[in-house]
This record gives structure tokens, sequence and C-alpha cells, in this order.
């Protein structure tokens, strides 16, 4: 893995310049930038994709506010996950979250994500997403509006620029916990990632 | 039509639901004949499905095969009864493409075996473990609460039944409040009209 | 000299990048919506450079990047800025024309480098349409510079910029070498019909499949000095240079319009589609022109 932009070298001399708080002012400038561009990755994962082309074409426009959508995992810094999901997705949902670049945000639609919504007896959908993908921002409806989703953004920015704790911190410090529940409904068929610690520590035993 | 008179002869009888939609009951030993004879003597050429109803009480399958006609004007179900237990039916993927997707399904949901069928894998669900689920013996309730668990309530959630008491006994304190005072007033006013008569 | 050439790659990020926001912005009005600000490039790059995570398949993968860089770079440098003072032209000589020439392609060329380290299937089908693309593309285009050398009797920019003085405009004087020489351009900013190789609809936008924080940071980078310097050629090509830094702004702002018009009302060709058409109609206009030059003029 590398580092950021302010290596370790340039963060060392502007502390050692003597001008107070240079990592926090640092950080918050970083943070204003990244709530200001926000890359999505292009995938409609259930009846929620529907409301996606909507929102970021011409009628309410999504591009203003400088979020635009993007092909692959690995440029892409927000997933948005529109509706229930099957174990078959939850499958590939969860590799291709793992393929992002840290930071990494995600915004659940709907309430299939939260307590399994119209779905809540079918044996094929998950439940509760908390329990296997850590969520940032829960917009709720069945499905929401292209102007409930535009407020999800906007509260995504909010909570970007102001630095809480977002989703990927929680993933990476909780990783047996999501792993147990992952491995737990998905059976040993889930996938290795070869970018966490958990993988190269020798995490067989998880 | 003539399709009856021809039915009559393999002692069948064709039931007619609709101006475009007719129905033909025939056991699972004469199925593979019939089907052949619809497409080859009454040129009712086109599959639209092959559809599976489980009847719990009687112990059987019921299975549907819906045909068009070359013309496509008129539709003719056909249907059996199968076993419940090693349910098998002669497949149909070399008369008509499409059935082997159709049996495939069949086969992941309600557990239906086609010998000879090129390729009985998995269509929906992967690396299923339980019994089929589309089958009436499958409680789907008691799979999801063993698989998953349901997410508990807010920390800040209210009981409905205490609430709604409470806010129908404030409302009915208020209103009996503003009676009372309605009511003072009423008092004070005559106590003033009386005390300016006195006056005068 | 180092201090000018600082303050030329400055200069060109900042239009560069200003130009990309435009471009966004113009899109978005024909599309009938609003687009983001003129400065989103900006933010976009800053936030890719701070990612907390790249990801790098080894040393050849950071080398593909800046080898595009370095390409833009020198292709930046040795483009003269100014016809009249002395001022931003670091390093000009006799026969930079070919010297440029040979420097465009350095672009694909570290771009395939080192997508093929990344071993994903998607990287290496762009990088072969993309290779693909370049043959339709350098024939029409090669054709009209070299008719340009023939009437301006010199491959040095500076004399082809004197000669526009005295004589006219070049693109009055040869109309049909600038039409091809536009039409490769439409490809060479990566714009329809030409754009299938970055494309995001495709095969997951092809070699940048795998780039992510500082890399595609860099490789936007490098794409907007890229396009500036081009930019700078045609204007000293064909419309003789620019005096100030108004009249710059103003003929590079005419010729980009005029691209981004071309791109934004057409779709897509395929790769064998796209050489197709610019190995017929192209190479004979541009063969025409110089037939011209060398025979009637």
């Amino acid at each position: 893995m590398e580092s950021g932009f302010y290596g370790s070298s340039i963060k060392c001399k502007l502390e050692e310049s003597g001008i107070p708080n240079t990592h926090a002012i640092m950080e918050r400038v970083v943070r204003w930038f990244e709530s200001r561009s926000i890359f999505v990755i292009a995938y409609g994962t259930g009846c929620g994709a529907i409301e996606m082309p909507p929102t970021f074409t011409s009628r309410y426009d999504a591009e203003r506010m400088g979020v635009v959508g993007v092909a692959t995992p690995r440029q892409a810094d927000l997933m948005i996950l529109s509706g229930y999901l099957a174990y078959k997705t939850l499958r590939r949902v969860i590799r291709t979250y793992e393929q992002m670049q840290k930071p990494k945000y995600i915004i659940s639609l709907g309430s299939c994500p939260i307590n399994g919504g119209m779905y809540w007896d079918s044996y094929n959908t998950i439940k509760k997403l908390d329990d296997y993908i850590p969520i940032d921002v829960a917009v709720t409806g069945c499905m929401p509006r292209p102007e409930a989703i535009i407020e999800g953004f906007v509260l995504l920015q909010e909570r970007i620029k102001n630095g809480e704790k977002a989703g990927w911190e929680k993933y990476d410090k909780n990783l047996k916990f999501y792993k147990e529940n992952q491995r737990r409904v998905l059976g040993d068929h889930t996938d290795p990632s070869y970018e966490t610690d958990w993988y190269n520590l020798g995490g067989g035993d998880i | 039509m003539d399709l009856a008179a021809k039915l009559k002869k393999l002692s069948l009888t064709l039931e007619q639901k609709n101006n475009y939609l007719y129905k033909v009951v025939v056991k699972s030993e004469q199925l593979e004949s019939l089907l052949l004879s619809f497409i080859n003597e009454f040129d009712y050429i086109t599959l639209d499905s092959i559809n599976c109803r489980d009847d719990l009480e009687d112990g059987v399958f019921t299975i549907t095969y819906c045909l068009q006609n070359r013309n496509r004007d008129h539709i003719v179900m056909i249907q059996t009864s199968i076993e419940r237990e090693n349910a098998t039916l002669p497949t149909m993927h070399i008369l008509w493409p499409q059935a082997e997707i159709m049996e495939r399904e069949m086969h992941e949901m309600f557990g239906v075996n086609f010998p000879g069928h090129p390729s009985l894998i998995d269509f929906a669900l992967e690396y299923w473990n339980d019994i089929p689920p589309m089958r009436r013996d499958f409680d789907t309730l008691e799979y999801v609460n063993k698989m998953n668990p349901f997410r508990g309530q807010r920390d800040d959630a209210l009981d409905a039944k205490e609430e709604m008491k409470k806010r129908r006994e404030a409302k009915k304190a208020a209103k009996l409040k503003a009676e009372q005072e309605a009511a003072a007033k009423e008092a004070q006013k005559v106590k003033t009209n009386t005390s300016e008569e006195v006056q005068r | 000299m180092i201090f000018q050439i600082i303050l030329l790659i400055m200069l060109a990020y900042s239009v560069g990048f200003i130009y990309f926001g435009l471009y966004r912005n113009i899109t978005a009005r024909i599309q009938g919506r609003y687009g983001p600000t003129v400065y989103q490039s900006f933010y976009d790059s800053i936030k890719l450079f701070c990612k907390k995570e790249t990801l790098s398949y080894g040393w050849m993968f950071y080398l593909g990047p800046i080898i595009m860089a370095t390409g833009a770079v020198l292709t930046l440098i040795l483009v003269p800025v100014f016809s009249d003072s002395d001022f931003l032209r670091s390093i000009t000589s006799q026969g930079n024309l070919f010297v440029l020439l040979y420097l465009m392609v350095l672009g694909p060329l570290g771009n395939a480098l080192a997508v093929g380290t990344g071993g994903n299937p998607f990287g290496v089908m762009g990088v072969v349409r993309g290779l693909t693309r370049l043959i339709g593309l350098e024939l029409p285009f090669y054709i009209a510079i070299v008719g340009l050398i023939i009437a301006a009797n010199s491959s040095d920019i500076m004399n082809i910029i004197d000669i526009q003085k005295t004589n006219g405009l070049n693109i009055v004087n040869h109309p049909l070498l600038f039409i091809a020489s536009m039409i490769s351009m439409v490809g060479f900013f990566g714009e329809s019909p030409f754009d299938i190789p970055g494309a995001p609809q495709e095969v997951y936008s092809g070699p940048r499949t795998e780039f992510s924080g500082k890399f595609l940071a860099l490789l936007m980078s490098q794409g907007s000095l890229f396009a500036f310097a081009k930019l700078l050629l045609i204007v000293d090509l064909f419309l003789g240079g620019a005096d100030s830094l108004l009249m710059l702004v103003i003929k590079t702002f005419v010729i980009f319009v005029s691209v981004i018009f071309i791109g934004i009302v057409y779709g897509r060709y395929k790769v064998e589609q796209a050489v197709d058409f610019l190995m017929r109609l192209p190479t004979l206009i541009a063969i025409l022109g110089l037939a011209r030059v060398v025979w009637f003029a």
C-alpha cells in the first residue's frame, strides 16, 4: 500500500516549522476537497437502480455537486446499494467493496437494507445490511425519489467535511465481526480479500 | 373444432375456457406421446411455458404445458399429475430448446428430475443446501429466522398503547380545564354586573 | 530558464484544467442542465492525490504515468508560446517539428507499458484499441504537417509563424490541410466519434481500469497538459501564433470549442470503423492539399 500525498517527510517538516495545528489544518483542507468531488461506481444492485438514471441525468442533476459516475471500483469513492441484496449479490458486493481504495463510503437506498422491507420473509435476501458491510448514510423510502437521494448526497458531504467516523474505519477495526457474519450467511464460498491485513496475517481462522 | 374430435379418438376430453384457451388433462404415462402428436398432427408447435403446482394435500405435483399453434391464436394447456416423491418427467429440450431453462428452474425450485437433461445445475440460487424452496412444506419464515436476525427497536422507542392512553387523557384534561375557565369567566361577569347595579 | 519552464507548466496546468471544467459546463448546458463548477477538475485531482490508499503493481506501474507525463511536458516546452517575445520560449531550435511528432506518440506508449503489468484483461483490450486508433489518427495529421513543411520550406515552427505574418494565415492559404488535421485533432483530444479507448462505457474505461489515487491524478494532469500543448501547436501552425496572453486564450478557446462541439453531437465509432473512415476521407483531403502545395503553389 502507498501512503497519501502529504507523506511523512512533508508532514514532519510542517510540524517542525512551528505553525500550530498543521496536521489538523491540512486534514480539514483535504476533507473540504474530498467533499466536493465524489466518484460513484456505476453498479445498480437492486430495484432502486431505476432511480439512479434520473438522479444523474438532466432533470435532477447530481453533477452540480461534483458527483460523477465511473466504471471501476478502483477509481470510485462511493457505492450506492439500491434496494435488496440477495446472497448472490452480497458476495459480489463484498468483493467490490474491498477493491475500492480508502476513503470509501456506502449509501444504502430504501427500507430493505434497514430491516428487510418488502422482502422480509424471503429465503434469499438479507435483512440487516449493517451486519455485513458498514453503511454511512441510509436514505429511506421505497424507492426514494431523486430529491431524497440528492439530500443523501448532501448529508454525506457534510459528514465528510466534519470528519465524522466513517464506515471504512469501522470495517478495519471490527473486521472479525464482519467476516464472521459473512461466513455464517454465505458459507465457505466467500472470496478472500487480498488487500486487508486479515488475509496477509494468515487469516484462515477467522 | 376438429381438435375435440381428434382428442376423443384418444379418449381425452377437451375443455374450453375462453375463445382462445383450451385444456386437456392426461395421465403421466401418455404425456410424451400426446405432446409429440400435438406437434406433428395438430400443428401446435410453440411451447410457451412449463408450470408446476404443489398439491400438498393430494401428494402430487400438477404440471402444465402451454402450447400455442402456428397461427398464434389458440393456446392449449396440457395437465398431468406426478408423484411428489422421486418426481421424474421426460425432458423436452430436444423438441423445444427453451425447455432446457424451464426444466432447470423446475428442478431447482421443486425438485423434479429430468433424465437426459444436459445441465441440471444452479439457476438462481447459489450453493443451496436445503429442500427445494418452492415446495409448500418449506417454511420460509422459519428459514429466515434461522439465517438472519432482524434489527431490534430504536433506543428511544416508545410503547404505542401507553402513548395513546397518555394522549387521550391529556386531551380530556385540557377540555375539562377549558370548560372550567369558561364557567369561571361567566361567574365573574355576572358578579361585576350585579356589583354595578348595586353601586347605581 | 528553469523558472520559465515551471511557469509554463503551471500556466498549462491551470488553463488545461479550466478548459476541462468549461468542457463539462458546456456539455451540461447543451444537455439542458447546470454542470459542475469551472474549478471541478482541480477538486478532482487534489482529491485523487490525497487518497489514503493507492494500489500499485510494481515499479513499471509507477513508470507508465511518469512516461506519459514526460511526453506531455517535453511537448509543452518545445512549442513556442508567444510569437513576438522570447518569454516562455524555453527550448527552440531548428527542426523541432519532427521531434514534436515523435513525442506525441509517447502518451499511448507509456500507457501500454503500465497497463501490461496490471494484469487486467480490460486494460489490455483498451490499450490495443488505443494503439489501433493511433494508426488511423496519425496518417492525415502527418500528411498535413508535411504539406506545411514543404510550403514553408523549413521545419522550425518560428519560421512557419513568420511566414504567416507576411503571406496570410495558413488556415486561409491551405484550407484542406487544416480540415484534415482538425479531424485528427478530434481523435487526439479523446472526443467522439473517435473516443472508444478511454470511454467508461467500454470495457470499464479501458487503459485506466486499474489506476487509482495519485496515478489517476497524474493521468488527468498529463491529459490536460498534452491537450494544451496540442492546442498551442494548432494555433501556431494554422492561426499564426499569439502575441499576447489575451490572443492566446482567445485562439485556443476557439479551436477547443469547435472540437468539443463536434464531439458532443456524435456517437462513438468502433475502432475498425474509425480507422476505416480515417484512412479514406481525411487522408484523401490531406493528399489533395499536399498535391496543391507541391504542384500548384
